[in-house]
C-alpha cells in the first residue's frame, strides 16, 4: 500500500467493507465509520500500529478487508489525509460529477474543495 | 450474434452457481480474504479505490438490444445508474457490493453474457474491429474466428495460470481498427495470391511498463491453422514466460530478451508437434460459427438517400455529425453510425442506463439488433439504412448522445485514473474534461483534424496512451499529480510508440500545454491536409519541444 514519508506523526487506519467494500475509517469506539471526521488519530508510530492491529482483528472476523496506516494532518473538520489518493478515498467518490445526473461525492461538506 | 449452445450455456450457469456459494461462504467467515480473492479476481470482481468493481466481458464488442437493457437494469439495480467501457471493450461498473455480485452474474447469464477470464493471468476477452461485418475495406469478418477463439481459449485447462494476462486481436480490415499491433497476439486476416484466407500474426505487443510494437511471426498463416499455431504460441510462452517478476512477465518481454527469431523457431518447432491434431479447424466448423455472424438481410437500396441528402442540405448539425461520425458500409443505402460517448465535459466511456436504453431501442428499431462497443470507448451502430440516419441522429440528440466529434481531439480514450483506480498515480478524467472544455468549438477542432489524444493514470497504460498522437501519462511527483506528454504514438496498421517529449507538467499547465503542441502543430503543418501524426512524422518532435519549453531554457 502506499503510504507517505516515514515517521511522520498523525495516522488514521482505514480499510474497505468486506460486504459493500466502502471505504470504512477505524474510530475510537472500536467500529468503522463512512466519514473520516470519526476515526480514531494516532498520534506516534506506536499508538498507530497499535490500533493497528486492533484494526486487524476485523479482518479475521470478516468484517473489513486490507486495512492500513494513512498518514494524516488535523484540520477543523477533523483529520485529512497527506495522500491525494487517500483524500479521494475520504470523499467516498471521485472528484468529478458521476453520470451528470449525480452530485459530485460530498460537495456538501466542501470535502471537494480539499481533495483538489 | 452468436448464441450460447447447450454447453455454453451449462458452463456459464455453473459459474454463477459456484460463485454463488464461494460468495456466501465468504460472507458467512467460511473463506478468508486470502482464499476468496483469486475466486472473486476469476470471477472478473477487483477491489477499487471507493467500491468493488466489476468487469463484465463483450467478446469482440458485440451487444444487441437484450444485452443493452440488461446491463441498463443491472445500473439501476446495483450500480448507480451507469457503466463505463473499456479499451478492451468490456463494461465496468464501479459501485457494485459484493453480495450482490452473484445475482448480477445470474442476470448476465440470462443475456449470455459472463465475467469470466476479465482478470487473471488467462487468456483474456477477445477483441476485434467494431466495424466487422459493416466496414467498406474488410476482407473477412474477424469475428468467427474471435468467436473460435474465445471457446477454445474459455477454461482452457493448459492456459489458465499463464506467467501474465494474455490478450488477443482481430483485424478484418487493411485498415487496423482494433490495435491488434500492441496485443500479445495480433492477428491480421489477408488473402494469399491464391485466394486463400489467413492471418498475418503479429507476437509480443504490448503497452504498460515497456511498451513494445507486435513482430511479425507469420505472414500467413492459413485460417484451418489459427487454433494450432495460437496454441505454439502459448506453450512456448507458458513454458519460457518469466514467472518470477511480474513486471517482465508478459510475452513482450520474452521476445525482447529471447529474440523474435528464437522464439518464432521455438513456436514453429512447437506447431509442428501440433499440426494436424484436433486442433485443425475443419471447414464445415469454421462454416458453423460463422454463420453466427451472417449479414442481416439487408435491403436493396440505391446508395442514394433522399432523406439523408435532404437533411444534409437543411440541417447543419446533422451534416456536422455526419462528416465525423458516420462511415461508409459496404452495402449500399447504409451507414455506420459512431455514438461518441465523450462530449464536452462528459467522462470518456462512460453511458447512463437511460442512454443503453436508448441505444438499444435505435438497434432494435433501426439497425438489425447490432451494437458495437469500440475500444475508443465509443459505441457503433454498424447497420444503419441512410434512409433512418436523420430519424436516428434526433433520437441520439434528445439522449445527449450526438456529439459530432468521432476521431477529434476531444475524442479522448480515458482510463478511470485516480478517481477510481486503485493503482493510479494521478487523475485522468478531469484531465480529458478540461480538454474538451478547452476545444469545445467545433470549428476549432474541425480545423484541426484527426488527432487521437489518450490519457492513462499510471504506467499500466490502460487509456493506451503511448499509441496516442498525443499521449499523455499521469504520474506522482512528489505526491503531486504530474502528466508527461508523448507525441506520435500511433495504434492503427502504421503502428508507433510515442516518444516522451520532455518533462512533466502540473495539473493547473497541462492542457495549456497541449493546446500549444496543437498551435504548433497547425502553424506547421503545410496544409490542412496534412494531419497531425503525418506531421509530426515529417519535422520530429523538436518544434513541439521548443514551443514546450523555450521560455523554461
Ligand atoms: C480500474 C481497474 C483496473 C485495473 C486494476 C487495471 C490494471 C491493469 C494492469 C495492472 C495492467 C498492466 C498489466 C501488465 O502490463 O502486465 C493493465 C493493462 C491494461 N489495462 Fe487495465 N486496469 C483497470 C482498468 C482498465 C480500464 C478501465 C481499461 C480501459 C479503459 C483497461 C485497459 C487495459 C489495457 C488495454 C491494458 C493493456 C496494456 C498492455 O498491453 O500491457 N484497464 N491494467
Ligand atoms: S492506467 Fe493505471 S490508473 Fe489507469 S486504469 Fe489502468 S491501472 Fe488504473
Amino acid at each position: 500500500m502506499k503510504r507517505a514519508a516515514k515517521g511522520h506523526a498523525l495516522q488514521v487506519v482505514t480499510a474497505n467493507a468486506l460486504r459493500s467494500g466502502s471505504v470504512v475509517f477505524r474510530t475510537i469506539r472500536g467500529d468503522w465509520s463512512l466519514d473520516i471526521a470519526d476515526a480514531a488519530v494516532a498520534e506516534t508510530a506506536e499508538a498507530g500500529e497499535t490500533l493497528l492491529a486492533a484494526a486487524t482483528q476485523d479482518v479475521a472476523a470478516d468484517v473489513v478487508v486490507e486495512t492500513y496506516l494513512v498518514d494524516v494532518e488535523r484540520l477543523e473538520g477533523g483529520p485529512r489525509p497527506l495522500l491525494l489518493r487517500e483524500r479521494i478515498r475520504a470523499l467516498r467518490g471521485p472528484t468529478i460529477t458521476e453520470n451528470r445526473t449525480l452530485p459530485p461525492a460530498s460537495v456538501e461538506a466542501g470535502l471537494l474543495k480539499a481533495a483538489c | 450474434m452468436y448464441r450460447y449452445d447447450e454447453f455454453d450455456r451449462r458452463f456459464v450457469t455453473g459459474r454463477v452457481d459456484q460463485f454463488r456459494d464461494q460468495v456466501l461462504r465468504r460472507l458467512s467467515g467460511e473463506l478468508t480474504e486470502d482464499q476468496f480473492k483469486p475466486l472473486r479476481l476469476m470471477n472478473g470482481v477487483y477491489l477499487q479505490l471507493h467500491a468493488y468493481m466489476l468487469r463484465i466481458a463483450i467478446p469482440y464488442g458485440g451487444l444487441n438490444a437484450a444485452r443493452l437493457r440488461k446491463l441498463a437494469d443491472i445500473a439501476m439495480k446495483y450500480d448507480r445508474g451507469f457503466g463505463h467501457f473499456t479499451t478492451r471493450q468490456n463494461l465496468q461498473f464501479h459501485w457494485i457490493e459484493l453480495k450482490d455480485v452473484p445475482q448480477i452474474l445470474s442476470d448476465l447469464a440470462e443475456v449470455e453474457m459472463h465475467a469470466i477470464q476479465t482478470s487473471g493471468n488467462c487468456i483474456r476477452n477477445v477483441s476485434a474491429d467494431h466495424f466487422a461485418g459493416a466496414a467498406v475495406d474488410e476482407i473477412a469478418d474477424p469475428r468467427p474466428y474471435a468467436e473460435i477463439l474465445r471457446q477454445w481459449s474459455s477454461l482452457h485447462p493448459e492456459f489458465t495460470y499463464l506467467p501474465r494476462k494474455f490478450k488477443l486481436a482481430v483485424s478484418g480490415s487493411a485498415h487496423d481498427r482494433a490495435a491488434i499491433q500492441v496485443h500479445d497476439i495480433g492477428l491480421q486476416i489477408v488473402r494469399n495470391d491464391a485466394g486463400e484466407t489467413g492471418f498475418t500474426v503479429y507476437v509480443g505487443g504490448g503497452l504498460g511498463r515497456s511498451p513494445f510494437i507486435g513482430k511479425k511471426v507469420r505472414d500467413f498463416l492459413p485460417e484451418a491453422e489459427l487454433l494450432s499455431y495460437c496454441e505454439a504460441i502459448l506453450r512456448v510462452y507458458n513454458m519460457f514466460g518469466r514467472r518470477d517478476n511480474k513486471y517482465k512477465a508478459r510475452i513482450k518481454i520474452l521476445i525482447h530478451e529471447a529474440g523474435v527469431d528464437e522464439i518464432r523457431r521455438q513456436v514453429e518447432e512447437e506447431y509442428e508437434q501440433i499440426r494436424g491434431s484436433r486442433l485443425t479447424l475443419p471447414k464445415a466448423e469454421l462454416d458453423r460459427i460463422a454463420a453466427y455472424f451472417a449479414a442481416p438481410t439487408f435491403e436493396a437500396l440505391p446508395d442514394h438517400s433522399q432523406a439523408h441528402e435532404q437533411a444534409l442540405a437543411g440541417d447543419r448539425a446533422y451534416a456536422d455529425w455526419v462528416e465525423r461520425n458516420v462511415s461508409p458500409h459496404r452495402q449500399p443505402g447504409h451507414a455506420i453510425a459512431t455514438i461518441a460517448l465523450k462530449a464536452v465535459g462528459e467522462v470518456p466511456g462512460d453511458i447512463s442506463a437511460d442512454q443503453m436504453r436508448v441505444v438499444a431501442d435505435i438497434a432494435e428499431r433501426y439497425g438489425h439488433d447490432e451494437v458495437r462497443v469500440s475500444h475508443e470507448q465509443n459505441l457503433v451502430l454498424p447497420h444503419l439504412r441512410k434512409d433512418d440516419l436523420p430519424q436516428v441522429f434526433a433520437i441520439l440528440q434528445q439522449a445527449g448522445l450526438a456529439s459530432p466529434h468521432a476521431g477529434l481531439i476531444t475524442d479522448i480514450i480515458s482510463c478511470p485514473g485516480l478517481d477510481y483506480c486503485s493503482l493510479a498515480n494521478a487523475r485522468s478524467i478531469p484531465v480529458a474534461q478540461r480538454i474538451t472544455e478547452r476545444f469545445a468549438d467545433l470549428k476549432r477542432q474541425r480545423d484541426i483534424g484527426d488527432l487521437k489524444l489518450k490519457i492513462s493514470g499510471c504506467i499500466n497504460a490502460c487509456g493506451h496512451h503511448h499509441v496516442g498522437h498525443i499521449g499523455i501519462l499521469g504520474v506522482d511527483r512528489k505526491g503531486e499529480e504530474f502528466y508527461q506528454i508523448t507525441l506520435g504514438g500511433s495504434g492503427d496498421e502504421n503502428c508507433s510508440i510515442g516518444g516522451i517529449v520532455g518533462k512533466g507538467f502540473s495539473s493547473d499547465e497541462i492542457v495549456d500545454a497541449v493546446e500549444k503542441i496543437v498551435d504548433t502543430y497547425i502553424a506547421l503543418r503545410v496544409s490542412p491536409s496534412e494531419s497531425f501524426l503525418e506531421a509530426f512524422r515529417r519535422v520530429g518532435d523538436a518544434p513541439f519541444r521548443e514551443a514546450l519549453y523555450a521560455e523554461a531554457a
